[in-house]
């Protein structure tokens, strides 16, 4: 069998700063005594990634999920643990290492602000001693996936948050990395970009069997884009597996939305579920997973249906439930 | 080496520079404007005088114009650059690649610092026609020898910015301690008045440091102020220098690089 491409053992992070008291004299008084703060971002979490899986990294804000990413990435040292990426030790920044990997980071650039991003694109085929051949025939590539073309010689700063981010994506290419971390990609962009990037991704990660780590806020990112998923939280691994098997382990119900051709009342539901929004002629029933299809059954046979959707609850759901159970625990 | 690297990150200074013309023509007002109230203030004090400080109103004129070039030669932007890498985290994007950070800061440093360099060279050369008859000519070797402090105090200037700007591993922001060292430079140099003129001590507390060696000591050298075997003793002592800054450097990278959190905006 394969030896993972990302191998991860009880790695761990520190974060040291200082508080300070709010205000003047707190900041007077900080420049004689600080009192010094340890925060522990990624507590010993382990884990494991086959060459061409595409996993989803998720978790609250300050879970540890970029710094995981740093630290796979070698832009961070670990307080302790292990991580081997490729085969390479990544915070030994290996040339040979770096070569074979890319980190996209959605809230930090990586093309120069006042230069067009095919100045950027240049100085990496350099940096990454790509060949003419191979960088001209990858770049009409991959600016034709994203649609950019015509952009590569505006100036960044001229770019909308949506192409900027296309061009990253490129630059980060370019050298056809085995691995690609990427943070938080479609941050802050637009619904029609955030589709962009993610059918880019898809595509990409289809015909070239890249291994990708993925972090995001938006779970349409991960829902499309992976079957599994890595969620941390405080630190900590909480959930390492399928991402359908999640939902089916933490969502008990189904979601039923009904339209009537003619008003129902709302005791007519009684027995079918808990009803969660009703008007006369539409309601939203949460149902036992096992009792969906029976009471589907009923809604159809006993009242004037028009139409039924029987949905799974929003991912989000899933992730906050599965939040919720680790602090309780 | 990687030449083809070093070429592009060359052109891309230079290219970020005729980005912002307003900059450019700014940057380059500087140029002009501190030789000629340099040259104005000297012209008022030869006036009703024929030497100060033991310099002759030819040699006071030579210093102004060498050592505002040789200063133009030396000077960088990097211990500001590198300082708001570390502070933003906009290190990051260079710890992933295949690339040194420090060759990287030192070509961009060379590509800003050459094309400033060519312009201090044509406000020189102007200034130089315009009083031509009235200026010191030295001979080649005294010439060629602070040319060589000059270029050597180039890599060792290069190098005290770098390790500034490192220091923002522990300081955060180094804007204040860069400003502070960037100031004594300035005036240590001798980039605003011949250092001699003030007292013999000042000299020698200038000559212990680097500082002088960017300026005051190339044009002492190229007025003949300096014999060839003092320039040469001046010329290891900015080997010295940049030895010394060069391991700091390195200790800095090598310690600092653990200690990096990678935030920021």
């Amino acid at each position: 069998m394969a030896s993972p491409i990302i191998s991860v053992k009880k790695l761990s992070k520190t974060y040291t700063s200082y508080r300070k008291q709010p205000g003047f004299l707190g900041s007077v008084k900080s420049l004689f005594s600080r009192e010094k703060v340890l925060s522990e971002a990624v507590k010993g979490i382990s884990f494991e990634i086959d060459k061409g899986e595409m996993v989803g990294f998720l978790g609250p804000n300050g879970a540890g999920k970029t710094t995981t990413l740093k630290m796979l990435s070698g832009i961070l040292h670990p307080s302790g643990g292990e991580a081997r990426m490729l085969g390479y030790t990544p915070w030994e920044r290996k040339a040979d290492f770096q070569k074979r990997f890319a980190l996209v980071m959605g809230q930090k650039t990586q093309l120069w602000w006042d230069l067009p991003a095919m100045e950027s694109f240049l100085l990496n085929k350099e940096i990454y001693g790509i060949p003419d051949a191979r960088f001209k025939k990858t770049l009409d590539e991959l600016t034709t996936m994203l649609d950019i073309a015509k952009l590569v010689d505006v100036p960044v700063r001229k770019l909308s948050l949506g192409e900027r981010m296309k061009c990253e994506l490129v630059a980060a290419l370019l050298h056809n990395p085995e691995v690609l971390l990427l943070d938080e990609p479609t941050i802050g962009l637009d619904v029609t970009s955030q589709l962009a990037i993610r059918e880019f991704l898809r595509r990409y990660n289809a015909s070239s069997k890249t291994t990708v780590l993925l972090t995001s806020h938006y779970m349409e990112d991960v829902e499309a884009l992976c079957e599994r998923i890595i969620v941390i939280n405080q630190g900590q691994k909480v959930y390492d597996g399928d991402l359908d098997e999640l939902v089916h382990r933490t969502l008990t119900h189904k979601i039923l939305t009904v339209t009537f051709t003619e008003r129902v009342a709302k005791e007519r539901f009684a027995g079918m579920g808990d009803v969660r929004e009703h008007s006369p002629q539409r309601v939203v029933l949460h149902v036992p997973r096992e009792q969906a299809k029976a009471v589907a059954a009923r809604v159809l046979t006993e009242l004037p249906t028009d139409d039924i959707l029987i949905d799974e609850p929003p991912i989000e759901d899933v992730i906050r439930r599965v939040f919720a159970e680790t602090h309780a625990s | 080496m990687r030449w083809k690297l070093n070429l592009r990150i060359l052109e891309n200074a230079w290219v970020r520079s005729f980005t912002w013309r307003g900059d450019i023509f700014f940057y380059r007002l500087q140029d002009v404007v501190n030789p000629l109230a340099q040259i104005i203030i000297w012209e008022s004090v030869f006036r009703t005088r024929d030497t100060f400080g033991g310099y002759t109103h030819e040699t006071m004129l030579s210093y102004v114009l060498v050592s505002t070039f040789f200063f133009a030669l030396s000077r960088n932007w990097i211990t500001g650059n590198v300082g708001e890498d570390i502070k933003e985290g906009k290190l990051n994007q260079y710890l992933v690649k295949p690339l040194s950070y420090i060759t990287y800061n030192v070509w961009m440093g060379i590509g800003r610092t050459a094309l400033a360099t060519l312009f201090a060279l044509a406000v020189v050369a102007v200034l130089v026609v315009a009083y031509r008859g009235s200026l010191y000519i030295p001979d080649l070797p005294h010439f060629a020898l602070a040319l060589a402090v000059t270029l050597a105090a180039f890599f060792m200037n290069m190098l005290l910015s770098i390790a500034l700007g490192l220091a923002a591993f522990w300081m955060t922001s180094v804007e204040g301690f860069g400003n502070a060292v960037m100031f004594g430079r300035n005036f240590l140099a001798g980039s605003m008045f011949p250092l001699d003129i003030v007292s013999p001590l000042f000299v020698s507390v200038s000559a212990a440091l680097p500082f002088a060696y960017t300026s005051y000591v190339p044009a002492q050298i190229f007025l003949g102020k300096m014999t060839i075997a003092q320039g040469l003793a001046a010329l290891a002592v900015v080997g010295c220098w940049t030895m010394i800054l060069y391991i700091v450097v390195r200790l800095e990278w090598r310690f600092g690089i653990r200690r990096y959190e990678g935030t920021g905006i």
